[in-house]
């Protein structure tokens, strides 16, 4: 049929770019029905074809069967030169100013629809400065964590009990000493020294330690004493913190693991991670174990039992304590934290028992000034929450980044954020990791950032978690300030989240020069806890009522923080880009909130536990007055939501949750849609072929290869590569068309819908073949029925085709999917059980 | 066009009988070019036969002769005959042995019992 362009007024002549994902393999089939379709120029490349189509027939693409999923190109880019990560991301944010987006939108919305029309473009377009905000999502190998584990154990050596007192304690103490560090204003310089490969188990433990910090704050304060307590004395006390911290610290771990996860894996590793954390041998818990331990656990836990593995512990902890200073105000990040924790781990296991008393007593000075170093590198590893290790490494990222001269460009979002529901990694592909890492949580500055990010560039940069450092407080709330007047209430959830992501940009940009110090004071006291909040549960938190405007960071004003300290006021603050998270993210940032708030309240409230508790609780209200606590934040029904899917072939320089994460915070900027991982309703793709790069809108919600068949078996072929099968058989009318083993008969139905003027019949041995033969074939009936078309030309017969009960020369076309059917009667040779199992075996 | 000779000791084996009890009779759309070409395929005797069997042979004539493709109504009733009638339940008969070959569901089973193999031809 001649497409003809038509000339309708609605612009359907313009030829849109339809590109469709095919079986490999059968690309020419595909294209010769797309030729005969649309009588188009169709190129063809390895598993997919792409052709231009007026608009108008879009929905006949729809239905073509060789196709399994297609979609609408809106950019493409031959040959993109990649250079470095962050440059190359970069500059993949920058395309979103060259890509079509009129036509996309247009195609898209024949096909599915919306209610509010979408515009192509923004009122205000973003200038390619404001896109840049290249999110990477890191994964941190943890090599090292398995070196601590087992110096842990050997330096210990004790009772298993006492480990886990020990690593408590250590958490706890590493916490502390963040937290100490924190209020004492280190800096971090982003990117300093720190060696980012150190970092990973830095940050495992500066993570276990941020964890338990908030977890304990008041434990914290508490473990310092009690460890100078240790010094001299056996301690209850210690085991009281020690476990208090325990607990939370295993949270923590957990939610840090959740959030690393997230940010490091795509996905379902975190919850790995979690649980890995949770338990004794996680990475964090060892080297905060290890330090905790030196510190507290050994007198707490062995009452005098263990005293060498208590020194030992406390030596790890004085150790590492000490490292951590440098590293910890090196950078500030969890990753010199974690660094620092790790060679004090590991020299701390490597002491083995040493001195004891003389030791312990050690342990309380240092550790206090390990304690203000960790609450710098706290701070910066709260951010990271996410993955233990993993926030270590984004962290490196970005301060290096902050260091070069891209620094305003490049914001390194923790990925916090679950934007869907939940925190676990498996949000994380793409949108999530998309955008925070998890280090940003760096509660005070995370908000800070947010609300400037919000205010100047308006990305929704999401997870931006208060991470490193916290940037001066003032800056914050310039930016907030700034953001407020950006953010109206109305202005979508996206703006919010924007606001958040470029104050947390900010934040990292900015060298820590006051910040640092504002920071640590402001953090510890005020950080806007809603920064890890918001990341962690929603990365976009809408920011209510402009409130944004201060509140959140200012780590100055604790004001903000009227509703529960710091907890409160990020969440109502905080802008919600994409559907809020569930209460998991609702923990994880809570925990994180807690953390950043931790920390300022230690210094503020001593009584930080119950705070914590209490500000969980808070959180959780106040994100409920923002919506979202376990919900999602509204999000502005009148803007679609998106998600973006990487695809990537070849070798890059980056991997495909970065460049999702960086493209969608670009869209963000863009557009301010909302971001919903799952209940989307526009997928942007972005495919990274070597070379080539193309933007596209997809086209199909499900492949389309979910069709005709209802019963399945193991064996049973994709019905698009069936039809791409028999086109390759050149039926012609009136053919005679048998499949003599067509199992579920996917390959006769197939025959059957699209060659009507040929019989064909299938058959096969097996009984429940033929059962699942007749399931399918009376499906198709029904559908046939309902959409008022005949019944098909189909047989199905039940024979053994060693005694193949046909008349000689009746059957034009045989077509069989041999080597399925071969693999399916060998695994019943073999063990006739396998007939036995249902589901998808026969 | 199934056959029986698949049974050791039949020959032919074919046309086998119908013995239907129970018959459905679909919508089929009619192509009268495939029912032309079907024609040059199927024996029509046994067509003619089986047709009869399930008791929708009326209108068949016992031999096809001449052009059938402008014979409008002979080529209905044929491609009623070939295509709508189903035949759900029953069983087809072999011709010389007498083995019965249960249909059910609209699919018959021809598999064989193991000594009714025919293990000497192939």
């Amino acid at each position: 049929m001649a497409s003809a362009g038509d000339t309708s007024s609605e612009g359907f002549e313009t030829l849109c770019t339809i590109e469709a994902s095919v079986v490999t393999g059968f690309e020419e089939c595909a294209r010769g029905e797309a030729k005969e379709k649309f009588e188009a120029d169709v190129k063809t490349s390895r598993g997919k074809i792409n052709w231009k189509i007026p608009m108008s027939r879009l929905p006949e693409v729809l239905k073509m069967k060789s196709i399994d999923n297609c979609r609408v190109v809106m950019h493409t880019v031959p040959h993109f030169k990649f250079t470095d990560q962050n440059d190359s991301l970069a500059r993949i944010q920058k395309m979103i100013l060259d890509i079509d987006w009129e036509t996309g939108l247009r195609a898209w919305k024949q096909l599915f629809d919306f209610p509010y029309p979408i515009a192509s473009r923004p009122d205000i377009i973003p200038s390619p400065e404001d896109l840049v905000d290249v999110v990477v999502m890191t994964r941190l190998p943890q090599p090292k964590d398995k070196q601590e584990k087992k110096k842990k154990n050997q330096g210990k050596g004790k009772g298993k009990k006492k480990s886990k007192d020990r690593r408590q304690g250590q958490n706890q103490e590493m916490e502390s000493e963040k937290q100490v560090s924190q209020q004492e204003g280190l800096n971090t310089d982003a990117g300093d020294t720190v060696n980012p490969e150190d970092w990973p188990d830095n940050t495992a433990q500066a993570e276990s330690v941020e964890k338990t910090t908030d977890a304990a704050e008041g434990a914290e304060k508490s473990m310092e004493s009690e460890s100078q307590s240790y010094s001299g004395a056996g301690d209850f006390v210690d085991m009281k913190l020690e476990r208090s911290d325990r607990d939370f610290s295993k949270v923590e771990c957990e939610e840090a693991d959740l959030k690393s996860e997230k940010d490091s894996k795509d996905g379902e590793s975190s919850k790995n991670e979690c649980s890995e954390s949770s338990s004794d041998d996680v990475r964090c818990d060892d080297s905060a174990e290890k330090i905790i331990k030196s510190d507290y656990a050994e007198s707490a836990g062995s009452a005098g039992v263990d005293l060498m593995s208590e020194k030992t512990v406390i030596d790890n902890a004085v150790d590492d304590t000490e490292k951590m200073k440098p590293a910890v105000q090196a950078l500030g990040s969890e990753d010199e934290v974690s660094e620092n924790k790790e060679a004090y781990l590991e020299d701390g296991s490597g002491d083995g028992a040493k001195n004891e008393l003389g030791q312990s007593m050690k342990v309380p000075d240092r550790e206090d000034a390990f304690k203000s170093e960790l609450s710098q590198s706290t701070e910066v590893l709260e951010g990271e929450e996410c993955k233990p290790q993993a926030i270590a490494a984004p962290k490196v990222v970005v301060v290096k980044k902050v260091t070069s001269a891209e620094i305003p460009e490049i914001d390194i979002k923790v990925l916090n954020q679950p934007p869907t529901e939940n925190v676990f990694p498996t949000a994380l592909e793409s949108k999530d990791l998309r955008h925070l890492e998890p280090m940003e949580v760096d509660s005070p500055n995370a908000s800070f950032n947010l609300r400037s990010t919000l205010a100047s560039s308006e990305k929704g940069e999401e997870e931006t978690r208060s991470d490193t450092k916290d940037n001066a407080n003032e800056t914050k709330s310039d930016i907030i300030v700034d953001s407020a007047g950006n953010n109206s209430p109305t202005s979508s959830p996206t703006s919010a989240a924007a606001a958040f992501a470029s104050s947390i940009i900010n934040r990292l940009c900015s060298p820590p020069t006051s910040p640092t110090k504002e920071n640590l004071a402001d953090t510890t006291c005020t950080t806007p806890p809603s920064t890890p909040i918001a990341s962690i549960e929603n990365p976009f938190y809408a920011i209510s009522n402009g409130h944004a405007s201060n509140g959140f960071g200012s780590s100055v004003d604790p004001e903000p923080y009227n509703k529960d300290v710091a907890i409160t006021v990020p969440d109502s603050q905080l802008l919600v880009l994409s559907e809020p998270t569930v209460s998991s993210s609702n923990i994880l940032t809570e925990i994180s909130a807690l953390e950043l708030e931790g920390r300022p309240s230690q210094t503020e409230t001593p009584a930080c536990e119950p705070c914590e508790e209490s500000k969980e609780a808070q959180v959780t209200s106040d994100k409920d007055t923002n919506a979202q606590k376990s919900s999602k934040p509204e999000p502005d029904p009148t803007k679609p939501k998106f998600r973006v899917t990487c695809n990537r072939v070849g070798e890059h320089p980056f991997d495909s949750s970065s460049a999702a994460a960086s493209f969608g915070s670009a869209v963000i900027t863009y557009f301010k849609w909302p971001v919903d991982l799952k209940k989307f309703d526009i997928e942007v793709l972005l495919n990274i072929d070597n070379e080539e790069v193309s933007v596209s809108i997809a086209l199909t919600k499900t492949s389309l290869h979910n069709r005709n068949m209802v019963a399945f078996g193991p064996t049973t072929l994709r019905p698009t590569i069936c039809y791409n099968m028999l086109r390759l058989c050149r039926i012609r009318n009136g053919d005679f068309i048998c499949d003599p083993m067509c199992g579920t008969s996917a390959i006769p139905i197939e025959s059957a819908l699209n060659w009507t003027n040929c019989f064909t019949f299938g058959g096969d041995f097996h009984e429940k073949a033929i059962e699942r033969t007749a399931v399918n074939i009376s499906a198709i009936d029904i559908q046939q029925k309902e959409n008022n078309k005949s019944h098909l030309k189909l047989d199905a017969v039940q024979w053994n085709i060693n005694n193949f009960p046909l008349r000689d020369s009746c059957v034009d076309v045989f077509i069989s999917d041999l080597v399925r059917n071969i693999l399916f009667y060998y695994l019943i040779s073999i063990s006739p059980e396998i007939i036995a199992i249902d589901g998808l075996g026969l | 066009m199934l056959t029986s000779n698949i049974i050791k000791g039949v020959t032919k084996g074919f046309p086998l009988a119908i013995n239907p009890t129970k018959i459905e009779v679909k919508e089929v759309d009619f192509n009268p070019a495939f029912v032309v070409k079907t024609l040059t395929k199927i024996d029509y005797p046994a067509l003619y036969q089986a047709a009869n069997d399930v008791g929708h042979g009326e209108g068949l004539p016992e031999n096809i002769e001449g052009d059938v493709k402008e014979n409008e109504e002979l080529l209905k009733s044929l491609h009623n005959a070939l295509l709508q009638v189903e035949v759900i339940e029953g069983e087809l008969v072999c011709p010389e042995s007498g083995r019965k070959f249960p249909i059910s569901n609209g699919i018959p089973n021809m598999l064989l019992l193991e000594n009714e193999i025919d293990n000497t031809g192939q």
